[in-house]
Parts: structure tokens; sequence; C-alpha cells
């Protein structure tokens, strides 16, 4: 018995360890069209943030840690994927949108990288959402940006894969779920 | 191929209706819609939103004019880049539109008010623009028969204003929220009543008006038929049929019929007529655009003994509505505007988390403190019918059919601007009275358009010289020619106009068949 042999054998002992005893496949007819059983890809992999740069992103990243954070068992932005997100949807946004996040993130690290400024200069950078509501859009950019950003953040974490499968577990009012239409032909 | 003594053009509110009053007179119709049916087994489905592709967001720039469409309804709206205008650079017009057998019925609020002469008459109240050539005798009896049929509830008031009807009575008792706020009202002066609304899991043409012109047998629906022009005989100078595309295909095609109808909704309508440059005698047709502007959200207030969850029994749920009261019989001293606005409120739900000025672990407190604690409200006031606010055609472009867009012009003025503050400062103090926190006001109303109440453009009057339509929403040009939907409003006081379309078309369908029968037509 060679070395190629002796591998192949113990691979097929594994296998019959590992897997339950196989029962016979259903017979089926040659027109049948069965539903097939299919998975989101949230649940299944990790998103790729391509848009932002490295410090845009990072600073994004910290910011969602800020305005949405963990909440017991919630998991906040960060673990809702809503940086990597975020980052997909501002890329496939229209221009003044895109301008918006660039200019607003790259505020934000003017002077130190956000990702690693102190408690009080974070209160101060993000000041400006302690203001009273306007309906107008705030002149100064970074307000401008940081307003849009807290409800995107939120509801970005909120519709999520992660947050929804655990909030529907602890809410029976939680779980997202609507009446989609398909294109109507 | 077969004959039909009427061509329908649309199947929303005013062609159903009109379909449903002439094929249960034996006349036989033709209705063609741009739009598909919907199946209501196949069209639709319950998805989590973590499953749509933008998370709820919706697709970036796919509706930039269409503040209703969501990722989940997407698929109810007309696509905005197969169906382009344009407008001023400085002047957006959010133009809303779907396409569909049912129209916008398949998706409308369902407030369902009468018109009175208070809007009917209005030019005798201020000597502003122009009465209408109907009173509200005229239509009453339309309404009385419009109202059952879309089985609308709501509370008779005898309020003069929005007269009271053939409704399903809603006598509900009020939470005590809405009850502190109706007793505020009166403290000022202001009236209320309940919601008036159609009612039913669904309230449109394609289930409250169509069937039942189906099954006379005398009704032909063709989906996906977008007309292009109607068309004209040469020698009698009556329209003869139109001219349509199959929205597939693009292949051409043209249906004929002895009597023409167009309720293909309002600016769908005149850009039909102007597309097909007939009916304009009097150069109004795109004249005198109108519709309500809404102030979404013009006060945002909290009850505070319903905050931190402790809210009683009885105390939360529910709303109302302000008809209009300002300058109602005679323009007020000190009011720097003419006519009036209403408003829809609400008690319950909790305040978005733009409101409050926090972020992070604070903002999350005061959100749930708030949570279930809001009383909100939206402000809907009338627009004057101006002839500056006009359509015409942009030749330059055209849509996925090739057929010629529209050009929209439409600017509020100061007229509507002072209504909205007056509306916001007046709804605060009434607030205040009833207790409530207000943390949140604004008079900044929607673009023109946004409200989806477009009216105006193919009006109707006594004088061919000043109107495109008599008062059968007849073309003055054409006799053989209708138009019944919203754009044959002359002005259109604060209430939604879809009941007042609905009678309009009724009343309209009945000349018409008289005069088919007497040979007239």
């Amino acid at each position: 018995m060679n070395r190629r042999t002796i591998l192949k054998s113990l691979v097929a002992a594994q296998t019959a360890a590992i897997l339950p005893a196989q029962t016979p496949p259903k017979e089926r007819t040659v027109d049948e069209t069965p539903k097939v059983d299919l998975s989101v890809a949230d649940a299944n992999a990790e998103p790729v943030a391509r848009f932002f740069t490295k410090d845009q992103f990072a600073a994004l990243t910290r910011l969602c840690d800020l305005l949405e954070p963990p909440n017991g068992k919630l998991p906040g932005a960060r673990e809702a994927h809503a940086p990597e997100f975020l980052d997909f949807l501002i890329s496939v946004s229209p221009a003044d949108r895109q301008n918006l996040y660039r200019t607003g993130l790259d505020r934000l690290n003017a002077h130190r990288p956000f990702a690693t400024v102190d408690d009080a200069q974070v209160a101060t950078l993000l000041e400006p959402l302690k203001r009273p509501w306007t309906y107008e859009d705030p002149a100064d950019q970074l307000e401008n940006f940081l307003r849009a950003a807290k409800t995107d953040i939120m509801e970005a974490t909120r519709n999520s894969y992660e947050y929804i499968s655990v909030a529907s577990r602890g809410s029976r009012r939680a779980g997202g779920v609507g009446e989609f239409w398909y294109p109507i032909y | 191929m077969n004959n039909h003594d009427v061509l329908i053009i649309g199947s929303g509110a005013s062609g159903g209706m009109v379909a449903y009053t002439l094929t249960r007179k034996g006349i036989r119709c033709l209705m063609l819609d741009a739009g598909p049916a919907v199946d209501y087994n196949r069209d639709r489905a319950l998805k989590p939103v973590y499953e749509l592709p933008y998370r709820g967001f919706g697709e970036p720039g796919r509706f930039p004019h269409v503040t209703q469409a969501s990722e989940f309804n997407a698929s109810l709206w007309a696509d905005e880049k197969q169906n382009p205008y344009t407008y001023p650079e400085n002047a957006p017009y959010y133009w809303v539109r779907a396409r569909m057998i049912g129209g916008k019925t398949m998706i409308w609020g369902r407030a369902s008010w009468r018109l009175s002469d208070h809007v009917f008459a209005s030019r005798d109240i201020d000597g502003f623009g122009d009465n209408w050539p109907i009173r509200y005798k005229d239509l009453a009896s339309y309404y009385d028969q419009a109202e059952p049929l879309f089985r609308v509830a709501g509370r008779r008031d005898g309020l003069p204003q929005i007269p009271d009807g053939n409704f399903l009575e809603d006598n509900s008792p009020d939470s005590e929220s809405v009850a502190r706020f109706v007793n505020a009202c009166k403290q000022y002066g202001i009236p209320t009543t309940k919601a008036r609304r159609a009612t039913g899991q669904l309230a449109s043409s394609a289930n409250l008006l169509l069937p039942d012109a189906l099954a006379t047998g005398n009704l032909t629906i063709v989906p996906n038929a977008v007309v292009r022009e109607l068309t004209v005989d040469k020698n009698t100078g009556m329209v003869n049929g139109a001219n349509f595309v199959d929205r597939h295909s693009r292949r051409e095609l043209h249906a004929t019929a002895r009597v023409a109808v167009v309720g293909a909704s309002t600016l769908e309508s005149t850009r039909l007529l102007l597309n097909s440059n007939i009916a304009n005698s009097s150069g109004v047709l795109g004249h005198y655009l109108h519709d309500q502007f809404y102030v979404k959200n013009i006060i945002q207030a909290v009850v505070p003994e319903a905050r931190e969850g402790k809210a009683p029994r009885g105390l939360m749920g529910g709303g109302g509505y302000i008809p209009r009261f300002r300058n109602l019989n005679a323009p007020e001293k000190g009011k720097r505007f003419i006519r009036g606005y209403s408003v829809d409120f609400g008690s319950g739900g909790t305040p978005h988390a733009k409101y409050y000025p926090a972020y992070g672990e604070q903002l999350r407190k005061l959100v749930a403190r708030d949570s279930g604690a809001a009383f909100s409200m939206t402000a809907m006031g009338e627009v004057l019918a101006r002839k500056e606010n006009h359509v015409r055609i942009d030749k330059d472009v055209k849509d996925a059919w090739g057929i010629p867009a529209l050009h929209i012009e439409h600017k509020y003025t100061d007229n509507e601007f002072e209504m909205a503050k007056d509306a916001m400062n007046t709804l605060d103090e009434v607030c205040r009275a009833a207790g409530f926190e207000v943390i949140a006001k604004h008079p900044h109303m929607v673009p023109p358009g946004e409200s989806i109440h477009e009216i105006g453009t193919c009006r109707m009057g006594d004088n061919p010289k000043t109107s495109v339509l008599n008062k059968w929403n007849q073309s003055h040009d054409i006799k053989n020619l209708f138009v019944v939907d919203g754009s044959s409003f002359v002005s259109g006081g604060s209430q939604n106009p879809t009941l007042t379309i609905l009678a309009l078309s009724m009343r309209a369908a009945e000349y018409m068949a008289e005069q088919m029968r007497t040979g007239s037509l």
C-alpha cells in the first residue's frame, strides 16, 4: 500500500465517521421545478469596503461607534457592518452625496485622525449634533454631513441582518419585514 | 377588430368612473392604460429589509423626485428615466406618477372631502381668480353616489366648508390626547372633525369600478398602451381615435371610437392634448397649474404624560382633521393671505431621531423616553391658480417611447408662504394650549407637485376664450372630446381632490351618455 492509497483510505474512513447515513434521493420527474432554499450574503460573508480612503473609512468606523454603539445584546453599527455598507451605498450615490461624505470625513480628520482623538476632542467635533434641529440644511458642511450620517448610520444598522436577527428574537415587533413589489409586467 | 363607442385613456379614478358609468348604460368602451395590471399573487411578497439590495435605502438616484418611493414599493412608481420631464433650474417640480391599471388609486391616501361653494365660487369671496362654471348643488348628487362606492367613512359635523355626505358614520371616541387637542382648537375657534377616508383592504378603481364595468361585457381594457396622440378626422374636425405604442415592443397601433375620454391624470392628459395639437383655441391649455402645498410635520409635539412608557390606556392614538377655517366667508383682517389651509393630525408613534440634539447613548435614551408619545400634524394649503404656472412641451426631450416630454413651471408665492407661517404659529399655540410640548416646528412646504394633488392646466369654464372645457368636462373646440381628471379644476381649495374627480367624471359620463343617446354625439 503506497502513501497515496493510505491517505485516500484515511479520508474515506473519516468521511464515513462524520457523515450520517445518506437517505436515497427523492424520485423527481424531469419537469419538476423545486423551490430551492436560499440564504443571504450577509449571513455567510464579510463585506468589503472599496470607496473611502483608509483614513476616511477609519473615521467613519469611529463615527459609527459613537453614534450607534451596541445596546445590550443588540449589535452596534460596527457589528452590523454599517461602515462597510455605507462605503458601498455612498459609492453608488449621486456625486453631491459622495462629496458630502468625503469632505465631512476629511473635516473630522483635519487635525488628527478622528479614529484616535480623545473624548474631549470628540465632544468638540460632534458639537454640531447637539444643536437644535432646523428644517433647512445647515450652512456648515460638517454639520450637514453629521446630520446625514446620524440617520444613515442608524438606518444602516437597524436594517442589517446582524441587528434584525438579534432584535427579532427579543421582540415580537422587530423584524423589518415589508411588502415588497417585484417589477410588474 | 372590435368597434367601440368610447375610447377611455387612463384607468384611474376618472377613467375608471367613466367606464363604470357608461358601460352600465350599454355603451361599449375601450380603455387604454400606459401601465400593466397588478397581480396581487404574483407581484408582491413579504421580505425582510436586509434582503433588499440597498438595506431599505433604495437605489440611489433612481427616484430623485418621488419621496414616496421606498425600496419595497419602487416598482409601483413610474420610472423617472423612462418618463423624463424638465423644469427651470431654480424651480424643481416633483412629478409623481404611477402607471398601472387603477392608476394612483392603487396607492392613494384615500382622504375623501367634498368641495363646497367656498371653492366653487371663491372669486365671490375674495375677488381672486375665477369661479367654477358649476356650484356645489350641481355636484352634490354625484358625491352622494361616489362616497358609498368608495366606502367613505367619516363623521357628520355640519361643517359647511366640507359638506357632510353619504358615508359610513365614524362616531368612535377620541383618545384623551386627541380630545385635549380638539378642545384647545375650540378655544381658538378652530373646527375639527374625524378623518374622512375610503375604507377597505383596497380602495381603487381596479377593485371598486373596473370589475363592475367588465361584468357588463361592455368594457375592454388594453394594458401597456402608451398613447402618443389623439387623431382627428380632417373632414369633421372630431377626434376619431388615438395612436398608441406598446410599452414593451414599442409597436405602433391605432384605436378608433366615436367619443374620446382623456383621464390620464392631470399633467399626462394635458401633455397628450398638447402633443396632439388640439383643443387649445383659448391658448390656456397648460396654464393655471396648481395643487395643495404640504408642510409635512409642521409641528412635532410630545404628550408629556405619555413619556417613559407611562401612557395610561386611552391617552394616545387616533387623530383627526382641521378643515379650512381662515378667510372662510370673507378675507380676515390682519391676514397677509387669502384662502386657507387644512390640517391632518395624529396621536401616537415616536418622533424621528433627527429632532433630538443628541447622539449615541443620550439620543437612544431620549427617543426611548418619547416612544409612543408623539403628536404630529401636517398642513395642506390652497395654492392659487395663476396663469403663469404652466406646462408646455419640451421638444428636446422625449420619453422611452419617443413621445415629447413636458416642461413644468410652477412656483409658490407669498400667499402660500404667508399661509404656511400662519399655520405653524397657530398650531404651535394650540398644541401648547393642549398641554403638549412642541419639540420642533417649521413652515417649509415640500416642492410643488410632491403632494400629488396637481390640478388645473385644462380648466373648465363658460367662456371658450378663457377655458378649455365647458361645465361638462367637454372640450369647447371638439365636442366629442372629454377631459375628466383633475386637470379640469378651476381652483382646488385645501381638500384632497380625488373624491371631486370621481364626482366630476361620473357627472361628465352621464351627460355624455345622454348626448350619445339623443344622437348629439
